[in-house]
């Protein structure tokens, strides 16, 4: 309980001095930086990975060939995404900001999760409906490749987002449960779920 | 349940809904303007300070329909954009884990109210995935930032809380909750506007304080504490007395009363108060 006068008293400290040596970062006059992706990384993200390579020659979504294949997707972006031709200010202050604190999760993890939206779909209508340093919830309204599998009479399109996102998982450093939970009539609704496994959980 | 709770809350208060401090950290980069930084200034919406100088003439002429109008106007607008709301300590650290990144940041209010130099003004914390692109709006944060640990956040929340300043949340695009503020009257824009012409930008919190007059010792710890003018001490009694009706439940008395004499009681259990936000 810490609305209390003798919790209080123990409080020592002045709101302004720096927490910690060097944590205070400063304006950089004259800099002018770019925050958002670029439409370049689409294009050039579809050009390798376009959404038709979800399935394969035979028309075929198996298990493996799902994993294989968003993991393919995933590396691809990570790897475009954080080039020199395509990494942004967000990304820089997002890591930097992980080494300052030690804390990786949500943001390092996420920015992979919505770059990989972005570039394989990017007119989807999509939100973060939690974003705690213990859950990330992305909440998707009308998902593509879950109304193309719904299409064909599927409905495992969560290997594929699974396969990717344990790859930005591990590029982020992270052990995360995931799970997802999809709406029943192919309607491109589904949420995402992430969470920090508790100790002992 | 306030009104905002009551639209974003779903069914709890809405500043404790994770949902209102989440946001997409990216969207596809737009041509010109935007990509070099030229969104708007998230404290240049100012709780009402662009129009207090419309609201001063009104005033002064004594055109009471005009000044509720200018009122009026301004508030529709701030509720969809702009607004705050008192919060306790409690509350605040609450927030502390269920908001990321936190953000120790400099007060424009009290920057440009009372002249506080950068380096001894660190009491406002910027919060959400907007933070990472701070660097967009270099005067307002011309003093620097230092991103926290929720710890080191808790820490430095109660730090201003001892030192006195009012807790709240404020909505930067209703219902995202992109700020904590820290402040007191009269730097706060907020806090004095609220008072001084009733401009609702800021709202009560959920709680209002009582005294138990049978704990109460008369020490006048509390009455400095009070940013709301809502303390007193009873001449007759020499003891503590809150005005509820103009109390604004931040709870700074009771971290100032060595005797435990008061408590915060739900607003909504008071048929009196229970609708005055």
């Amino acid at each position: 309980m810490a609305l209390d006068f003798k919790v209080l008293q123990k409080v020592k400290g002045n709101p302004s001095t720096e927490v910690a040596a060097d944590r205070r970062l400063k304006i950089n006059p004259g800099q002018d930086y770019a925050y958002d992706m670029p439409k370049e990384l689409i294009y050039t993200i579809n050009h390798q990975f376009p959404l038709e390579s979800l399935f394969n020659q035979e028309g075929e979504t198996n298990e493996d060939f799902l994993i294989k294949q968003g993991k393919t997707f995933m590396n691809l972006l990570i790897r475009e995404a954080d080039s020199d031709a395509f990494r942004d200010r967000t990304a820089d202050m997002i890591e930097c900001v992980a080494q300052q604190t030690g804390i990786r999760f949500p943001h390092v993890f996420e920015r992979y999760v919505e770059l990989g939206i972005l570039n394989l779909r990017p007119r989807d209508a999509w939100t973060v409906t939690e974003a705690t340093t213990k859950t990330l919830k992305v909440r998707n309204f009308n998902c593509s490749i879950g109304k193309m599998f719904a299409e064909k009479g599927l409905d495992n399109c969560h290997i594929f987002c699974q396969a990717a996102n344990q790859v930005a998982a591990e590029k982020a450093g992270l052990n995360l449960k995931m799970s997802s939970s999809k709406g029943l009539d192919g309607n491109g609704l589904c949420e995402q779920v992430f969470r920090i496994p508790q100790a002992g959980g | 349940m306030c009104w905002v709770c009551e639209k974003y809350g779903n069914g709890e208060k809405w500043y404790l809904n994770p949902e209102n401090y989440a946001r997409r950290l990216y969207k596809v980069r737009k041509e010109g303007r935007e990509a070099s930084g030229a969104d708007a200034d998230p404290q240049a919406a100012g709780m009402g300070a662009g129009v207090v100088a419309e609201l001063v003439k009104a005033r002064i002429s004594g055109d009471l329909k005009w000044e509720e109008e200018i009122k009026r106007d301004a508030l529709e607008h701030a509720y969809q954009t702009h607004f705050g709301q008192v919060v306790t300590l409690d509350e605040y650290l609450q927030i502390l884990d269920i908001a990321y990144p936190l953000v120790k940041m400099t007060c424009g209010c009290r920057r440009v109210q009372r002249g506080m130099p950068d380096e001894e003004n660190f009491t406002c914390m910027g919060i959400g995935p907007g933070m990472y692109k701070w660097e967009r709006w270099p005067e307002t944060y011309r003093g620097g930032v230092e991103f926290l640990t929720p710890e080191e956040a808790k820490q430095w929340a109660m730090m201003n809380h001892k030192e006195g300043r009012v807790q709240t949340v404020d909505v930067f695009g209703t219902p995202y909750i992109g700020g904590l503020c820290q402040c007191e009257y009269p730097g706060c824009v907020a806090v004095r506007n609220r008072l001084d012409y009733d401009f609702k930008f800021l709202l009560k919190g959920h709680t209002v304080a009582k005294v138990d007059r049978e704990k109460c010792t008369g020490c006048k710890s509390c009455l400095g504490r009070c940013q709301f003018k809502s303390l007193n001490l009873e001449v007759y009694t020499n003891k503590a007395y809150v005005d509820m009706d103009q109390c604004f439940g931040c709870g700074l008395c009771i971290t100032a009363c060595p005797s435990g004499a008061i408590e915060l009681l739900d607003r909504e259990s008071l048929p009196g108060l229970a609708e005055n936000w």
